[in-house]
């Protein structure tokens, strides 16, 4: 049964809905005649070879939907471990800097050296060490994610209070009790800001990691469509890129919003 | 000895490069189940005084004790308890897992509370909010859990910087006669610091009166209105000359300084 319009639920769903339309209808709008342009373009032949149709990528995309899939699997296996890894160093190296203030300044520079270091330049090292494996995937994806998480781990833990601090001194809470109860809830809003910025980081680190000598993988599909000229299957192979990369950041921002209270959410991406 | 005991305890604090004496040669005492008040100007040193106690700051000279141990053993034995003038609770919590953070700390053997969180709600009043945020409370609300909170692990000594400081003058008067209730049924002792007159001659066994610059106890005034304590206290002749006695105490050292000038 179709409630009237003047039922407050209903006007609530009506006027969620009209937001949501001028929310996502421009964007929409705008990717749509982007698409049709270069279709006409593509067409008519005004565009170079490089540049093929969206249909011809669309079917491209479905004749290959199998491989891809599988490949995709396997990348987002590497992008999910990596960027799990990369948060739990820096939650560990958060609580070591929570419970000995020390050495903040220490690992705040080992981080910002190791994260300017071009990934490609130690990408070789890394493989000669740790061999060809998925485990050297995953460090590289892991290494590429790992600051941003670090930066807004440590801001996250150093914004307690001098209050709630010494309101845990004097109930004699052990540095393990005094993180677990009181830095990490203080923290996490501002972990997933890192952790947005992160999400999408963790595709681009599995994929650059696939580039040097992996056998499966959306990357190696790249790399292949690439040196072979198929220009179709590179650009389905690019559209997945870019669409994993969004789902990683909507997926990371809605366990933001059912994780955390409105209130309590950190607009923006500062790190 | 037994209770609180402050023994010509002195902090130098350095400021700017230079030292600033922020209390010199305190000395008190406090039998168990005593109620002391810490009155005094700003600058006299009576919340370094209380955090000293706490073992928040240490002292530069002197000594503390709480049952002949040190602060430190003191607060590792999860034997104080302490108030703060705002709430300080953890805003991601209830009420309830605010008032029970303290036993989370104890470890799986050692010290039990007295009371339950659940019964300590009941006792400061906040039945019916245990599942609230704190951020649903008011004020008052707020410091009865804050309050409930520093009960929970049945602390020997029960240590309030002022709060009521932040509250309006009839949630205050309302909060004290509740925080006489619940001191009496826990039987702790407690050592509040304050700002008004009227609270500290409402609450304590014994006035600790502080000068400031440089802090020091000018007075200490015994508080011997019958227990419990009563509204009608504060009209009584009696309640006018200690409150008189602590003002002329407080205010003793501009009279000097008018003398000296004279």
């Amino acid at each position: 049964m179709q409630p009237s319009l003047s039922h407050p639920a209903a006007r609530r769903t009506s006027r969620f809905t009209s937001r949501f339309a001028s929310f996502f209808m421009p964007p929409a709008l705008l990717i749509v005649a982007v698409l049709v342009l270069a279709e006409v373009c593509a067409r008519a032949g005004v565009a170079a070879r490089s540049f093929p149709a969206p249909s011809a990528v669309g079917i491209a995309t479905w004749r290959d939907a199998h491989a891809l899939f599988e490949e995709t699997l396997s990348t987002l296996f590497v992008a999910i471990y990596g960027f799990i890894a990369a948060t739990a160093i820096s939650l560990t190296l958060a609580f070591v800097v929570y419970a000995v203030r020390r050495v903040e300044t220490t690992v705040m520079t080992a981080a910002a050296v190791l994260s300017s270091i071009p990934i490609m330049a130690i990408m070789p090292m890394l493989l000669i060490w740790m061999g060809p494996f998925v485990s050297t995937r995953i460090a590289v994806t892991c290494l590429i994610c790992v600051f941003p998480i670090l930066v807004s781990a440590i801001q996250g833990v150093q914004a307690v209070g001098s209050r709630l601090d010494e309101l845990f001194t004097v109930m004699a809470a052990r540095p393990l009790q005094r993180f677990t109860r009181l830095a990490l809830p203080v923290a996490v809003p501002y972990l997933f800001v890192g952790l947005r910025v992160a999400a999408p980081l963790s595709i681009l680190g599995a994929l650059v990691a696939e580039w040097s000598g992996a056998s499966t993988g959306l990357g190696v599909l790249m790399l292949n469509a690439m040196f072979s000229l198929q220009i179709d299957r590179l650009w389905s192979t690019v559209c997945i890129a870019c669409v994993i990369s969004l789902g990683a950041y909507g997926y990371v921002c809605l366990i933001e919003r059912l994780a955390l209270p409105g209130d309590r959410v950190i607009e923006g991406a500062s790190a | 000895m037994p209770g609180l005991s402050i023994a010509d305890v002195s902090k130098t604090f350095t400021v700017d490069g230079k030292p600033f004496v922020a209390l010199e040669g305190a000395t008190l005492n406090l039998a168990p189940g005593e109620f002391g008040a810490l009155i005094g100007p700003s600058g006299c040193g009576k919340s370094t005084l209380l955090r000293m106690v706490a073992d928040l700051v240490a002292p530069s000279s002197g000594t503390i004790t709480l049952d002949d141990a040190p602060p430190r053993t003191a607060r590792l034995r999860h034997d104080i308890g302490f108030v703060f003038q705002e709430a300080t609770l953890l805003p991601w919590r209830s009420v309830l897992d605010n008032i029970r953070l303290p036993l989370e700390m104890l470890g799986t053997q050692g010290k039990r509370g007295a009371l339950t969180p659940a019964e300590l709600v009941q006792l400061v009043g906040l039945n019916g909010f245990e599942h609230a945020r704190p951020s649903q409370l008011s004020g008052g609300m707020q410091q009865r859990c804050a309050i409930a909170r520093a009960l929970a692990v049945a602390p020997r000594i029960l240590l309030l910087d002022e709060p009521f400081g932040a509250l309006d003058e009839i949630t205050r008067y309302r909060m004290n006669f509740e925080l006489l209730r619940i001191w009496s049924q826990t039987g702790t002792t407690a050592l509040m610091v304050t700002h008004s007159i009227d609270e500290a001659v409402l609450m304590a066994d014994r006035i600790f009166v502080l000068a400031a610059r440089p802090g020091r106890i000018v007075d200490v005034v015994e508080v011997d209105l019958p227990r419990p304590r009563r509204f009608e206290h504060i009209e009584t002749p009696a309640f006018s000359v200690l409150t008189d006695r602590v003002r002329r105490s407080l205010f003793s050292d501009i009279e000097q300084r008018f003398e000296h000038a004279a």
